[in-house]
């Protein structure tokens, strides 16, 4: 599956469109605490998001900074809360999010400066799941065969681009940065519910913790703001109910 | 001029968490209070008096809130436990949440019914 777009309307993709931007800018060495700051730039209704950004970096402001890499919805650098909600700023177009447009660094996570945040809790969160494959037994001069039933049990898991997106529009992860985060729980679940995997049990002990699943009370805004479409709440419940009836 | 902290544009889900979490410190809060005015039970006359209270109209209509409070954390409360057990329950959760919703708020309008028609008929 590819990132999630909105189909775009019946707006001439070449129009030209005065878009409004009023950003959240902060930088450690000048300011004590964000400040808002607001541009006008001409971008087509096809452009993105990040081509507005980018129009103003490299034409009006070049001080503007914010993490983007391959620009096309597959690294998962450049999620910021748009318009009030995460999403990735290069998948989003000019057409489908308006020309009035407020952009935040996503929240949770410090600031470094502007539109870039401190991922680094983020990823130590991730990693403390264990993401990665466990398998001692040796399988022999062959592969570790896998059922397409057994392969599309965590299909949906799998699409993770650790865009970010998902944890920081969890109320709960804004309130307590302890609990590991849908991100976290999503990437455990790809490897709990997979069939060659041997690290189920001590994935599901570091869920069960105080900072794991259980602090997930569903309020869904992750499995609105996955730019991949990924059913989040929906992962996080199956591990719910992994650890309780101890199965998976 | 922009606000400096703006609102997280979440959709039903999020505001089912926070109407749940309002709703859970409002009965939370009247549970103390509850607690208050039974402990005066030793002295009628003091534990009389404050019952006398309630039969105004403010106290009246704190109470249909109160029962709107109860009613939603109860409802709710269900329907996080159906997402909880019930694999289906999470496809169809925002109807869910508008079911219960308007659930709570149909039973307090019977029950306000009830609450505030003393008041107005006298016959507390």
């Amino acid at each position: 599956m590819t990132t999630t777009i909105a189909k775009t309307g019946s707006v001439d993709a070449m129009e030209l469109l005065t878009v409004h931007l009023r950003i959240k800018r902060y930088n450690p060495e000048v300011d004590t605490k964000p400040h808002w700051e607001e541009f006008e730039v001409q971008q087509k209704a096809s452009d993105t998001v990040l081509n507005a950004l980018h129009n103003i970096k490299w034409t009006v402001d070049g001080t503007l900074s914010f993490r983007r890499s391959c620009a096309h919805g597959v690294c998962g650098s450049d999620a910021m809360v748009i318009n009030g909600e995460n999403k990735l700023s290069c998948v989003n177009l000019i057409s489908d999010v308006g020309t009035d447009l407020v952009i935040e660094p996503i929240r949770g996570l410090p600031v470094i400066k502007d539109l870039i945040v401190d991922m680094e809790p983020f990823f130590a969160q991730y990693r403390s799941v264990i993401p990665y494959l466990i398998a001692e037994d040796d399988p022999g001069y062959k592969e570790r065969y896998q059922s397409q039933e057994d392969r599309a049990r965590y299909d949906d898991t799998t699409k993770c681009i650790l865009c970010a997106c998902c944890t920081t529009s969890c109320p709960v992860y804004w309130a307590n940065g302890e609990y590991v985060g849908p991100a976290a729980i999503v990437n455990a679940h790809r490897f709990i519910f997979d069939s060659r995997d041997q690290g189920t049990e001590r994935r599901l002990d570091i869920l069960n913790q105080k900072s794991g699943v259980w602090r997930c009370r569903t309020s869904f805004n992750c499995t609105e703001a996955c730019p991949r479409g990924i059913k989040v709440t929906q992962a996080i419940e199956e591990v719910k109910r992994a650890i309780l009836y101890d199965r998976v | 001029m922009s606000p400096s902290s703006t609102m997280y544009k979440g959709k039903t889900g999020q505001w089912a968490f926070v109407l749940h979490r309002i709703t859970g410190f409002l009965v939370f809060m009247f549970i103390l209070l509850h607690i208050v005015d039974v402990s005066t039970l030793n002295s009628p006359h003091i534990y009389n008096s404050i019952h006398k209270l309630y039969g105004n109209i403010f106290l009246r209509l704190f109470e249909v809130g109160l029962l709107f409070a109860l009613l939603y954390h109860a409802l709710n409360g269900l329907r996080v436990v159906m997402i909880d057990f019930f694999p289906k329950a999470i496809k169809n959760e925002k109807g869910v949440f508008l079911f219960m919703l308007s659930l709570a708020g149909v039973m307090t309008l019977v029950g306000a019914v009830y609450i505030l028609k003393p008041f107005f008929t006298g016959k507390v």
